[in-house]
């Protein structure tokens, strides 16, 4: 009994778990090979299918160019979720390594690192890529570096703690007095034990940095067009809502459901890390 | 008793019933007061309308008058000023002020005045400081003269019908939050870049006034115009986008729309340090302006220069669309096309840099001219930026720079030349500089025969479309919505800074 009771909570985690993975796995896919799956040229404007209801030849309609939004969607898809996860895996990387720095060294380094980091994050994130953003001005490369100026704080913060944390064990100890060097015993010995967390933060982080980029875009400071990104196309198409609903609906149907999917993993990678560690 | 009761009821109800009505019978209700309530895109932090472009707007809060203003037909009418004269030379202008012309404190509007009112915005207003070096001669209390250091034909359109040359009160009030005009509305309430409240001028010294007052509500979202318009919140705005166009035109019943040809011009300028002759060439020759005005529903017609075509200095002509020809050109320039059908010299295809901004449908036309472009195999880097005025206007990074600006604010040509194709003037770091041309502008800025103006802008509008330098894409329609029973809101005139005015009703 004891032994059905403690698995359950884990099997389920790890049936969710795989769920989303194949659901997110399935978006991914879609986004690879989005220019083979789209009907039409996503790019391609004309003046006779102006804000065209949903039909066979266009399943989403068309929008003020004349343009298929389901291949604009399709193609957004790739634009929207591979700048997101981009965007994390770098903020990962920096911020871990920034983190584990702060924690291992201490002293001026950590004070250096670590207020740095708190001064970044005395701002809001989204105001604060507001305004690097509109310095910057438009583009994918200034979006994402808009958003990952604040993004890598995260990672930072729980690295150095984790460091922090891990340094006084003794298997540090050990691997300390057998001669490793501070490198070494960082990355072969401190990072394998830190990366679960780690791992469950930045999962998380996916869908919120997906938001970020469709806010900057639909706020006019992100990805331009004629590019195909959702929040961009919200923002084109919101003005003829009235019009052509299936315009604006499309985008932004698609970027809750890929939010959501991305959030749920985060969540279910998670409870998986908890249900381990609570065994 | 219970009948007794029911008795009492009855009377309690009747006579509250009276009470109610009793206003009625003393005297016939209070009318409510005639407000009309319009949409505004900006909204300025003071009312002075001799600083930066605020003149425009007390202008359109009906608050402010000229010395003259220009009719929806583009000619020169007397408001303030009865007549104006010039002398043989050409140097000296004789005002005539309209002596009926008072304040809406009951002042007059005296010679001395007026003089001092035109000194003001030379000091003040940048864009105005050569009226600093003109010479203002009192006669008697409602004539003045103005001398000039050079023939200058245009002073009425240019100056005194100007909106900046807004004739205030300017030892009463407050200029910044309630200066004292001369216009049908004076201001109620000031909402610094807010809303703006104007009440009947009780003392209005041109006719009638038919409103009790006008309420401006600051505005800058399209949707949100569309929807207070929607909800009877605004009871009209101009400057209507093509989707809320669409809306408005399929309810007759409930909005006025109101469309006419005006002089706001959506251009480029091609860059002659960065093109050569035949890829601009090309260009031009690709770019369809028809096609253009068809995306963008309505509220541009295409353009052929920079002013109507039915003004007597808009008869130029430009080369009909032709792709092949533009191929021809880039082959003659040695362009070669890739495997992926674009134009190649080199080894390095061609792409030119495209900048614009997200205002007055430039986007739009960017990803228009994206795809008219790639379909003759060139290339096109797209470049948005919020204001052009701080960043490729002023350094010159592109191929070809899209912009939007008032061509003819003022019934003549002049403005938008100097602007547009001197040496020295806002484009030039494009490269455009032509001696002639240069010549021909000289002339005009002289120049007093109204048929010889025309004539020598049609010849440095042509020389700008045969030299590749320009291309001109559409001008803005006035597109005015409003309810039904509303007139008068400016719905006929071409331009933006006439609004409100006496006449005004809903």
């Amino acid at each position: 009994m004891d032994i059905l009771v403690d698995k359950s909570p884990r099997k389920g985690a790890k049936t969710r778990l795989t769920l989303f993975l194949i659901l997110a796995g399935i978006l991914v896919v879609l986004s690879v090979i989005a220019p083979k799956l789209a009907p039409n040229d996503p790019y391609e404007i004309s003046s006779a299918n102006i804000n065209a209801a949903p039909s066979a030849q266009y399943p989403m309609g068309t929008d003020r160019l004349g343009r298929c939004v389901f291949s604009r969607v399709l193609m957004g898809a790739r634009t929207s979720i591979f700048s997101a996860v981009a965007l994390v895996a770098i903020t990962f990387v920096i911020g871990s390594l920034l983190g584990m720095a702060s924690g291992w060294y201490g002293g001026i380094v950590d004070t250096l690192i670590m207020r740095f980091a708190d001064i970044l994050l005395a701002f809001p994130q989204m105001v604060l890529a507001i305004a690097v953003a509109g310095i910057l001005g438009g583009g994918m490369f200034n979006a994402m570096l808009a958003m990952g100026i604040t993004g890598w704080t995260i990672y930072a913060r729980l690295a150095r703690a984790q460091v922090l944390a891990l340094k006084r064990e003794a298997f540090v100890d050990a691997a300390r007095l057998s001669g490793c060097s501070s490198l070494a015993i960082m990355f072969r010995t401190l990072l394998p034990n830190m990366l679960g967390p780690m791992i469950v933060n930045a999962s998380i982080q996916i869908g919120s940095m997906m938001v970020g980029i469709a806010g900057l875009s639909f706020l006019g400071i992100g990805i331009n067009e004629p590019q195909a990104e959702w929040g961009s196309m919200i923002n084109n198409s919101r003005a003829y809502i009235q019009l052509a609903p299936w315009a604006v609906l499309g985008p932004a149907i698609a970027t809750i459901i890929t939010v959501m999917i991305f959030n749920y993993l985060g969540d279910c990678v998670r409870d998986v890390m908890d249900v381990e560690a609570g065994e | 008793m219970k009948k007794l009761l029911a008795l009492m009821i009855v009377l309690v109800l009747a006579l509250s019933l009276a009470a109610c009505g009793k206003k009625e019978e003393d005297g016939t209700p209070e009318p409510e007061a005639k407000i009309l309530r319009i949409a505004e895109s900006f909204a300025y932090a003071s009312l002075d309308a001799h600083k930066d472009y605020h003149g425009w707007y007390t202008s359109i809060y009906g608050m402010t008058e000229t010395l003259f203003k220009i009719g929806n037909d583009l000619s020169v009418q007397p408001l303030l000023a009865t007549k104006a004269e010039t002398s043989e030379d050409g140097l000296t202008w004789t005002i005539t002020l309209d002596p009926k012309a008072k304040f809406s404190n009951g002042k007059a509007v005296t010679a001395d005045m007026v003089i001092r009112n035109l000194q003001r915005v030379g000091e003040v207003n940048d864009s105005y400081h050569d009226v600093s070096a003109y010479v203002f001669t009192k006669i008697d209390d409602t004539t003045f003269t103005i001398t000039t250091d050079s023939v200058y034909p245009t002073l009425l359109t240019d100056k005194l019908a100007s909106s900046a040359f807004g004739i205030m009160d300017l030892d009463s009030g407050d200029l910044d939050n309630a200066p004292v005009c001369t216009g049908p509305f004076k201001a109620k309430s000031f909402e610094p870049e807010g809303t703006v409240e104007v009440e009947k001028n009780e003392n209005y010294w041109n006719g009638t006034v038919k409103l009790d007052g006008v309420v401006f509500e600051y505005m800058s979202n399209d949707e949100s115009k569309l929807m207070a318009m929607q909800s009877g919140e605004i009871d009209g705005y101009s400057s209507v986008t093509a989707a809320a166009k669409q809306i408005y035109e399929a309810d007759s019943s409930r909005y006025k729309l109101t469309v006419i040809p005006a002089t706001r011009l959506q251009f480029y300028v091609l860059n002659k340090n960065t093109l050569s002759d035949n890829v601009r060439k090309a260009i031009n020759l690709t770019v369809d302006c028809q096609d253009i005005a068809d995306y963008l529903g309505g509220t541009t017609s295409p353009a052929v220069g920079p002013f109507g075509a039915s003004a007597p200095y808009g008869q130029v002509t430009k080369p009909a669309v032709d792709t092949a020809a533009a191929e021809a050109a880039l082959q003659a320039d040695g362009y070669t096309k890739n495997s992926d059908g674009m134009y190649e010299k080199n080894g390095k295809p061609l792409t030119i840099k495209v900048c614009y901004y997200s205002a007055r449908s430039l986007d739009t036309i960017a990803t228009i001219l994206e795809r008219q472009f790639k379909a003759v195999g060139i290339g096109v880097e797209l470049v948005g930026t919020e204001d052009a005025d701080s960043t490729y206007r002023v350094t010159g990074d592109y191929d070809l720079a899209l912009y939007c600006m008032i061509a003819d604010k003022s019934g003549d040509p002049y403005y938008c030349i100097n602007a547009l194709y001197r040496k020295n003037g806002d484009w030039a770091l494009a490269g455009f500089a032509n001696d002639e041309c240069e010549a021909l502008i000289d002339e005009l800025k002289g120049e007093t025969d109204i048929n010889r103006r025309a004539e020598l802008a049609n010849q440095i509008v042509q020389m700008t479309i045969d030299d590749n330098a320009f291309g001109y894409i559409g001008l803005f329609n006035k597109t005015t919505v409003s309810a039904p029973s509303v007139v008068n809101i400016g719905e006929n005139s071409p331009f933006d800074f006439y609004a409100v005015n006496a006449d005004t009703d809903k």
